[in-house]
């Protein structure tokens, strides 16, 4: 069964279409990260999952449901925008959304007590909301959000603000929730965090989904993989390969661009005995670049050997 | 679903029953209360007021005697001092020869203070026997002129009637007129008009008031809070929780829970008020009050405040979900303050007159249900039965049609940001199909 399963959703807010035809299917134990630049659809998709918002058209089946109210007491939502009553003491408001996802409200008092000990917040369990430090604040919201043990984690932006201390933390709550066979979903626009978390990646740009696949898939799709070959001898024969579409040649050094969907291996085969081979590296591309690519290419341009935008003409932008 | 609107209420009510401003509120009527009735109490009880002082001075000679032998017998403690109405009077004596200085200098000492009021009796004109001209430094008070005026019409009467007749006892009881009784008959039978009758013709307007002012501060707290979870983000979280619609109704149920244990609050303080300051008159306002209160009208007055309560509660909280700062909701709840007003201007006229026509039309008109079916029923004459429950029907209708139209414009209104949308888009969104 997956944990998500969305069939051609769509929505517009006015004239602005925020998501557009998105159909994505998240398996179950898997950690997917949703990226895309600024503005993209991200939270808007996600409002959609845990049906703040309704979509347009089109269908969303959350852990094999389509009813809200039972969709709503077994998945956890971190907002990007953090928001707890100031006026309530901390393990109050942890425990007042475990009740209203469905724990009976003495469990959810223990439950929210034992959460705040395991996050240093002991002392602080009787303090108002407001006089908690702004890391305090953010653990205390994840708490909230996985007060009733969700089986599915849908973060926005999880890891804007916080220090190395928690953002390290939250990565290991991360990893421990799928090791428990848990799903999680968050959106990021910092691809460092979802190279190093994710399972998959969907990336969405305009409203489009533009990349959807495991991580692997993904880096193996990507069009302008280089390979960087060091070695000793005549390397010219290279160039002339039929597969190969491009090099870029230094001091017994060559930077390597072979036409899309051809092994590297293939290249390696028919380097070897020609030249000395130092090293030969088939540097996957960072998911960095590979959203640079995409969102630049959706805008109609792409990215120029040394990285740079280009737009269609060619011209840099 | 109920369970969560359940426990979005008691965390609303608690949240709400713990603020300075509830307290103040809770406290403001019993203290004020308190404060009207024990305070000239008490004022009373430790003297020292200071009694004012007047004097009579008679130029025909004729009358003053009586009048001041009259006066005399009206102070019946025989401590020198007059209690008339709330205020001590204290008569003095003035000089029996009159001359043009003296009278100047009786009229020097009212226009000092020293003197409170001078009376002067002169002869009559064609019309009348005698003159009284009263000089005084406050001629708004009219209990003491009134006194004045009722002995020396007396004090005339006897000087020129008593020869007549003769008969001095049969004069003076002449003079007192006829004594009015008066009684009341009620379904509980006949009885004696008591202050305990009073009370009971205001009882009307008490209803009204305690729904009016549970509703102007119940509602507005709803759409401050609504407004502050929206604008400190919390609203996210809490509707990835529960739905538009259980949140906003555990929203106004807790609110109503509140309201119910303010007017609780007040009238356990007016009881324990009235039976504190016990004296025949307070007690009668006692029984007048509970009387009105009693039976049938105490369970239409919850079921109308119930429902009129969820009517105005679920506009200002549909309100309060598209606005994001409390001045743009004031102004977009001004209208609603207006219809609000209505019912208060009306309050009186339709406690003395119950069965006006424009009384019972506005039983029927659903934001002035509440108000004005609770003003007719403890009336007199009641409201009819017929009346009251078809009021019931209709203001039952309009009130779940309220919340389902702001449980629509609050699930789109709580998530914007920016400019709130005017009245008629709001109220687009309320027709919209879900």
């Amino acid at each position: 069964m997956s944990a998500l399963r969305l069939t051609s959703i769509c929505k517009t807010f006015g004239d602005h279409v925020a998501v557009d035809h998105v159909s994505l299917e998240v398996p179950t134990g898997t950690v997917y990260g949703f990226i895309g630049p600024n503005g993209a659809g991200k939270t808007t998709m996600l409002r959609m999952i845990v049906d703040i918002i309704r979509p347009d058209t089109g269908s969303i089946e959350v852990l094999g449901t389509r009813d809200p109210a039972r969709i709503r007491q077994r998945i956890g939502y971190l907002p990007e925008e953090r928001g707890m009553y100031k006026k309530m003491r901390s393990v109050d408001f942890v425990a007042y959304i475990g009740t209203l996802k469905g724990l009976r409200p003495r469990d959810a008092r223990e439950r929210a007590a034992a959460l705040l000990d395991g996050l240093d917040l002991t002392k602080w369990k009787s303090a108002n909301v407001d006089v908690l430090s702004k890391g305090m604040q953010q653990k205390l919201q994840f708490a909230a959000t996985i007060i009733h043990t969700p089986e599915l984690l849908i973060l926005d932006e999880p890891f804007s603000g916080l220090d190395p201390l928690n953002l390290e933390s939250l990565k290991n709550a991360i990893l421990e929730y799928r090791r428990d066979g848990r799903t999680v979903i968050f959106s990021t626009h910092m691809m460092e965090h979802a190279e190093r978390l994710c399972d998959s990646i969907f990336m969405i740009h305009s409203g489009r989904k533009v990349l959807d696949g495991t991580l692997q898939q993904i880096k193996a799709e990507a069009p302008n993989r280089a390979i960087r070959l060091s070695y000793y001898g005549d390397a010219g024969f290279i160039k002339d390969l039929s597969y190969v579409t491009r090099v870029r040649e230094y001091q017994n050094d060559m930077e390597i661009f072979v036409a899309d969907g051809c092994n590297p291996q293939t290249l390696l085969k028919d380097v070897v005995g020609r030249v000395e081979i130092v090293s030969f590296d088939v540097s996957e591309p960072s998911l960095y670049d590979i959203f640079l690519e995409r969102a630049g290419g959706g805008r109609g341009g792409r990215i120029a050997d040394d990285g740079s935008l280009l737009d269609r003409s060619g011209a840099l932008r | 679903m109920i369970r969560r609107i359940l426990h979005v209420a008691s965390r609303e009510y608690i949240a709400y029953v713990r603020t300075k401003s509830f307290v103040i509120s809770v406290l403001a009527l019993p203290i004020t209360l308190l404060l009207a009735v024990a305070l000239p109490m008490l004022l009373d009880s430790m003297g020292g007021k200071p009694a004012r002082a007047f004097t009579v001075v008679d130029e025909t000679g004729l009358y003053g005697k009586a009048l001041i032998r009259d006066l005399r017998a009206a102070d019946s403690d025989g401590d020198g001092i007059l209690g008339i109405g709330l205020r001590d009077y204290i008569y003095e004596s003035s000089p029996l020869e009159m001359t043009a200085e003296r009278m100047d200098a009786l009229r020097a000492s009212v226009q000092r203070g020293r003197l409170f009021g001078l009376f002067v009796i002169s002869a009559g004109d064609s019309s009348s026997l005698c003159t009284l001209d009263y000089y005084t430094s406050d001629p708004a008070g009219e209990e003491l002129p009134a006194l004045v005026r009722g002995l020396l019409n007396n004090a005339v009467a006897m000087e020129h009637l008593l020869p007549r007749v003769g008969d001095e006892e049969l004069l003076r009881r002449s003079l007192r007129g006829a004594s009015v009784r008066t009684h009341a008959i009620t379904e509980a039978g006949e009885e004696e008009a008591t202050a305990a009758h009073i009370a009971r013709s205001y009882a009307p307007m008490a209803f009204v008031y305690l729904l009016w002012i549970s509703v102007i501060i119940m509602a507005s707290h709803l759409m401050t809070s609504t407004i502050e979870e929206k604008t400190s983000r919390i609203i996210e979280v809490l509707l990835s929780s529960v739905s538009p619609f259980e949140f906003m109704m555990g929203k106004l149920v807790g609110l109503a829970a509140a309201g119910l244990t303010m007017i609780s609050a007040w009238v356990l303080a007016a009881v324990l008020c009235l039976s504190v300051f016990s004296n025949p008159t307070v007690s009668q306002i006692g029984s007048g009050l509970a009387s009105a209160f009693a039976g049938a009208t105490i369970l239409w007055f919850f079921a109308f405040f119930l429902l009129g309560f969820l009517f105005f509660a679920s506009i200002y909280v549909g309100i309060g979900s598209v606005c994001n700062t409390i001045r743009e909701a004031q102004n977009l709840t001004q209208p609603l303050m207006f219809i609000l007003m209505i019912p208060i201007f009306l309050m009186f006229y339709v406690t003395q007159n119950p069965d006006h026509i424009v009384a019972i039309i506005a039983s029927f008109v659903p934001p002035f249900i509440p108000f004005i079916i609770m003003n007719r029923i403890p009336a007199n004459p009641p409201a009819p039965t017929w009346q009251v429950v078809l009021a019931a029907v209709i203001l039952a209708l309009s009130t779940y049609a309220s919340i389902r139209a702001s449980a629509k414009v609050f699930r789109i209104g709580i998530l914007m940001y920016g400019k709130a949308p005017t009245l008629p888009e709001m109220l687009r969104w309320a027709r919209r199909s879900d």
